[in-house]
């Protein structure tokens, strides 16, 4: 099984993303913001973590950061899930040690086929 | 001076700025078999334009200058609209 | 579904809350930065969240809400009082929106122009240039993109051209040039003459301006003539961005709409194709039906000039669709059945989901995401293996935090694991590359679907999704005609069986030889001889496919210089930029290792030895930045590699100097040499230039070592400089492991080979014929000079008794002509010369290996080293 970190301040948005990318074969766990983020994820294990920029207490950016310097969960991947579109928003979380940025709204084929080939196995059929 | 006014003829000359819309205005208003002479005209301010398209007077010479042949075929032929090559 | 919209309403009732609440609080005491920034997320919540929905109206004004909190919040504009109680009309509103959500009464046209005017309105506080006025902010909302990719036009556009007169849509088509083409509405304000604007000029000025319409009513004579009655209409052809900056300031004044060149064309269809047929002219018609462009132009501009036009209707159609056809580019759209607009104006759709009810939140109707999925990379995951090749080579870095993440990331896309950041870039390369092909191959077929796929998706929206349904499964399946992935192994295994039968083939003629001998006959011999000769091609034929197949351009190894440059130049605290060029040239997979080392050692050469640290370059008058370019060009059968730096040079007296120091040169060569003689030293054998072996240039290789690395690999290596200038080195490498034809010949009653290009003649000569010259042996043939040596003594075998004649092999260098002294000629044959592995590639001498027909092993000689050991 593996797991999903879905970060994100509105919950519409955390609904939303786990509707796309949960499965039976996934388990998907949820944050409402960076601090949360991490005190969840030390001491079980995720498989990718799916986090928004803003959210208050500790924003996108700085949860990155922390996950690479944290050796437990360095190793997992980190797809950026943002408003902004700009290069150097991106540029920033590529920066703060994400692997991926995708802009919101995000395209609900996207996310899934994103998903999928991180961690493997199937979206909802 | 951008517009010399003659006897019965307005020649105008060069660019024409905003000030001579009142003038040309009130002149063409006056006697309406008055003309105006666009040889020499190359260029004018809006309120000018607004003024010889809205008086449509009488027009002894027609502007040498390829900028103005859209002005010349409203004018000449009393249509609203151009096309452009 | 509903479930989403719940949790949505549920949320964002509550930022409306907080909002409420927040508002309340700064209007009694005052903007407090944290109740701005507040107000601001809950604002920015609702905003993203709602965009998940079809709901644009509510999105937008949340939209302008935010947009006006984040001038306030960052003392862009100054709150009070009005702002706030705008504020809270707004989020009032979309209170009420969200009740009719919740009961599903909700009516998007009904909340339009209200979002239009609340929208303005708060964006009036921001700019208060922005009109807050509805019917012109009108304009700006009503004109986004969206309707400027349609295919066909729409109602309202067919009617603004219409007004612009009878067949303006033709004139504006046979004028127009670009892409899309515009039509302006400009009402200047009464009073812009006091603003200092000039609106006919303006209009005058428009880019791409092809008619122009001046309205001015009746003036009386009292009128204000300092007022502005005019009113404007343009069409023209340029894009919507030339349009906006040219009417920039005039904002509020204008409306524009914006249409493709594409519909303009099939607007004009129908009138293109009735007033063909009318105009009844076969040259013209068949020109037409043929695509002929260049008799297209010719006979319209024929008709059009020899035609008498009356005054009729169909004369002037028939004028301007002549006028259109003489100078149009392309006439395949008039291929096109006049489409229904209807079915046509679909396509604009397929960016609102008006149609598919509230949510976009889909999660049925999968299908696509399966079928259109190859077994090959999917374009995501191309994107994110793309993405992370990136991170791996851009400067910031860092390889302890971020390798584990991004080597599992990629291992479970390519099911693979990494050791270092190398064999992932490599990886990831390849895997790329092999979908590049893929991609192009896809790219053709969706050009040839793509027609069946539109048609298809023409049928009015019910679901979103027919187009990749349908088109899916045909490209999958004409990919899995075109395209295969194979194992590498298979095509080494592949190779290796054409390798033997190469070989094997050449014991043909032999046999067919001793079949005549044997008494088989002539014409048995015969046979065998022009079957062989088959054979031959075939093989050479099959040999040239598969090493094809295993082509590969260098890019997978140049990729990693940059790195590699940068990581170096660092630690020197140099300045260094890496060029390249010509990476998709082609090399064989398996030389390609003996394509990288050498190039290796000479960056490191460039960057330690070569340029200059940034001061020194400064004073040199330098651009602090040095420069290495590494460019790569195909040439026949081989390439040309080159490195070239703008570093400080060689200086060819240090190297005489040093050349003298270690014994390689004379006292007189020290004075005979010239420059470039002496700049060639640094290939002497024992040379090096280097006082330290520099650890980063590992273990001091120096330029004999690269030489005879390229040597190995079957090449030559050149080099040019000047002091203060720079260095190039030009490396010549054959592309494939080329079928040879060597010589074969025996020493010491072992099998050596020297490749046949090489040789000149084959003598043997009485003993007494050989001369002695100082302490050369050599030999005079037809008046030539020819140096001896002895290939026992060179090959370090014992010297033969006294002899009565010798075997010679005469060989011809780029130093002259050389007689090598051998025990006994072998016939030439066909090989596929291996470069030397392992410890034998130590041996200089040796330029390859070949595998014989009978398993044996030749060792085929490097004839220029082999001389240099000799002479």
């Amino acid at each position: 099984m593996k797991t999903v970190m879905i970060v994100d301040d509105a919950s519409t948005v955390r609904l939303f993303h786990k509707m796309l990318v949960s499965s039976p074969v996934r388990i998907i766990e949820e944050a409402e913001n960076g601090v949360e983020a991490l005190e969840k994820a030390i001491g079980t294990s995720v498989d990718l973590f799916l986090v928004d920029v803003n959210m208050p207490k500790m924003d996108g950016y700085r949860l990155c950061k922390e996950i690479r310097l944290n050796e437990a969960l360095r190793a997992v991947p980190i797809i950026m899930i943002s408003t902004e579109s700009a290069n150097q928003d991106a540029e920033r979380a590529y920066q703060c040690g994400a692997n991926y940025y995708m802009t919101k709204p995000v395209d609900a084929d996207t996310l899934k086929s994103v998903v999928s080939a991180v961690i493997g196995g199937e979206a909802n059929e | 001076m951008p517009v010399a006014y003659k006897k019965k003829v307005a020649v105008m000359t060069g660019h024409c700025e905003i000030e001579e819309a009142e003038t040309l205005f009130a002149w063409l208003n006056e006697e309406t078999s008055r003309q105006v002479n666009l040889k020499a005209l190359t260029s004018a301010h809006t309120a000018v334009y607004q003024v010889l398209l809205a008086k449509k007077p009488k027009v002894s010479v027609w502007p040498e200058a390829d900028a103005l042949f859209w002005l010349t075929e409203m004018m000449q032929r009393h249509q609203s609209r151009v096309w452009f090559e | 579904m509903s479930e989403l919209l719940d949790v949505f309403i549920g949320e964002s009732r509550e930022n409306l809350e907080s909002a409420s609440q927040e508002l309340l609080a700064i209007q009694s005491s005052g903007p407090a930065s944290e109740r701005v920034d507040k107000i601001f997320r809950d604002l920015h919540t609702i905003k993203g969240s709602s965009d998940l929905f079809d709901i644009k109206p509510l999105t937008r004004l949340a939209h302008a809400a935010e947009d006006l909190l984040d001038s306030v919040r960052s003392n862009e504009v100054t709150y009070s009082d009005d702002i706030g109680d705008l504020l809270l009309e707004a989020l009032d509103q979309i209170s009420i929106w969200f009740d009719e959500l919740e009961v599903g009464s909700q009516d998007l046209e009904k909340w339009k122009p209200i979002s239009t005017q609340l929208s303005a309105q708060l964006r009036h506080f921001i700019d208060p240039t922005t009109p807050s006025n509805i019917e012109q902010s009108n304009n700006a909302v009503n004109n986004e993109g969206v309707v400027a990719d349609a295919q066909a036009l729409s109602e309202e556009q067919i009617a603004l051209l219409a007004s612009f007169g009878e067949n303006a849509e033709l004139q504006l088509l046979c004028k127009a040039t670009g892409s899309h083409c515009y039509f302006i509405n400009y009402t200047p304000d009464e009073g812009c003459f006091f603003r200092g604007e000039d609106p006919i000029n303006v209009a005058a000025a428009l880019p791409g301006l092809k008619a122009l319409e001046i309205e001015i009513p009746e003036l009386a004579e009292d009128a204000d003539i300092y007022n502005c009655f005019t009113s404007i209409k343009a069409l023209g052809a340029a894009s919507e961005d030339a349009v906006k900056q040219h009417m920039a300031y005039y904002e509020g004044q204008y409306s524009y709409v914006i249409f493709s060149i594409k519909a303009l064309q099939a607007a004009c269809v129908n009138k293109i194709q009735k007033c063909v047929k009318h105009i009844d002219d076969n040259t013209l018609t068949q020109a037409i039906n043929e695509k002929d462009i260049e008799q297209v132009h010719a006979s319209a501009g024929l008709l059009l000039a020899s035609l008498n036009f009356d005054d009729s209707e169909n004369a002037s159609a028939n004028k301007a669709v002549l006028s259109v056809l003489s100078s149009i580019d392309d006439v395949s759209f008039l291929d096109n059945e006049s489409r229904d607009d209807e079915s046509l104006s679909a396509d604009i759709n397929t960016n609102v989901s008006s149609e598919v009810g509230l949510s976009k939140a889909n999660e049925t109707g999968d299908s696509k995401g399966e079928a259109s999925k190859p077994k090959t990379l999917a374009l995501h995951e191309r994107a994110m293996l793309k993405q992370q090749l990136t991170l791996l080579n851009s400067d910031n870095y860092k390889s302890e935090l971020m390798f584990p993440s991004i080597a599992g990331l990629v291992g479970n896309i390519l099911g693979a694991s990494f050791e270092n950041e190398d064999a992932l870039a490599v990886a990831i390369s390849n895997a790329l590359d092999e979908e590049t092909i893929q991609e192009q191959a896809n790219d053709e077929q969706a050009q040839q679907t793509s027609n069946d796929a539109t048609a298809e998706a023409t049928q009015p929206a019910n679901a979103p999704e027919p187009t990749d349904d349908i088109a899916a499964p045909v490209k999958a399946e004409r990919q899995a005609v075109k395209m295969l992935k194979v194992d590498q192994s298979k095509i080494d295994y592949l190779m290796d069986i054409v390798g033997e039968l190469t070989v094997a083939k050449n014991s043909l003629p032999y046999l067919a030889k001793q079949a005549e001998e044997e008494g088989g006959g002539k014409k048995l011999s015969k046979q065998i001889k022009a079957h062989f000769s088959i054979v031959n091609r075939l093989t050479e034929s099959l040999q040239s496919a598969v090493l094809q197949i295993r082509m590969v351009p260098v890019s997978h190894v140049f990729q990693r210089y940059p790195r590699l440059v940068r990581d170096l130049a660092r630690k020197l605290d140099k300045k260094i930029e890496l060029c390249m060029q010509g990476e998709d040239t082609e090399f064989d997979k398996n030389l390609i290792e003996s394509l990288s080392e050498p190039l290796i050692h000479l960056l490191r050469n460039s960057i330690d030895h070569g340029i200059e640290t940034p001061a020194e370059r400064l004073a040199a008058g330098k651009p602090e930045v040095g420069r290495i370019d590494l460019i790569a060009t195909p040439l026949d059968d081989s390439v040309i590699i080159e490195i070239r730096d703008d570093g400080k040079g060689i200086d060819p007296h240090k190297i005489k100097l040093l050349a003298f120091q270690k014994g390689v040169i004379s006292e007189t060569q020290l004075e005979t040499l010239d420059d470039n003689e002496a700049l060639q030293l640094i290939f002497a054998a024992g040379f090096s230039t280097s006082e330290q072996v520099s650890d980063l240039s590992g273990r001091g290789v120096g330029m004999d070592a690269v030489k005879t690395m390229v040597s190995q690999a079957g090449g030559t290596i050149e080099m040019q400089s000047e002091v203060g200038v720079g260095s190039t080195f030009k490396l010549l490498l054959p592309q494939t492991m080329s079928v040879n034809r060597v010589m074969m010949f025996e020493v010491n009653d072992q099998m050596f080979g020297v490749g046949m290009d090489a040789v000149v003649e084959t003598v043997k000569v009485p003993a007494a014929d050989i001369q002695r010259i100082r302490n050369e042996h050599v030999l005079v043939i037809r008046e030539k000079l020819i140096p001896l040596c002895d290939l026992r003594v060179a090959l370090g075998f014992e010297q033969a008794g006294e002899r009565q004649e010798h075997s010679i092999l005469v060989v011809s260098t780029p130093q002259g002509e050389f007689g090598l002294i051998i025990d006994k000629f072998h016939e030439g044959i066909d090989v596929i010369q291996k470069p030397l592995e392992g410890v034998l590639a130590g041996y200089a001498h040796f330029s390859g290996t070949a595998l014989l027909g009978d398993g044996r092993v030749l060792l085929i000689i490097n004839v220029q080293e082999v001389l240099a050991k000799c002479l």
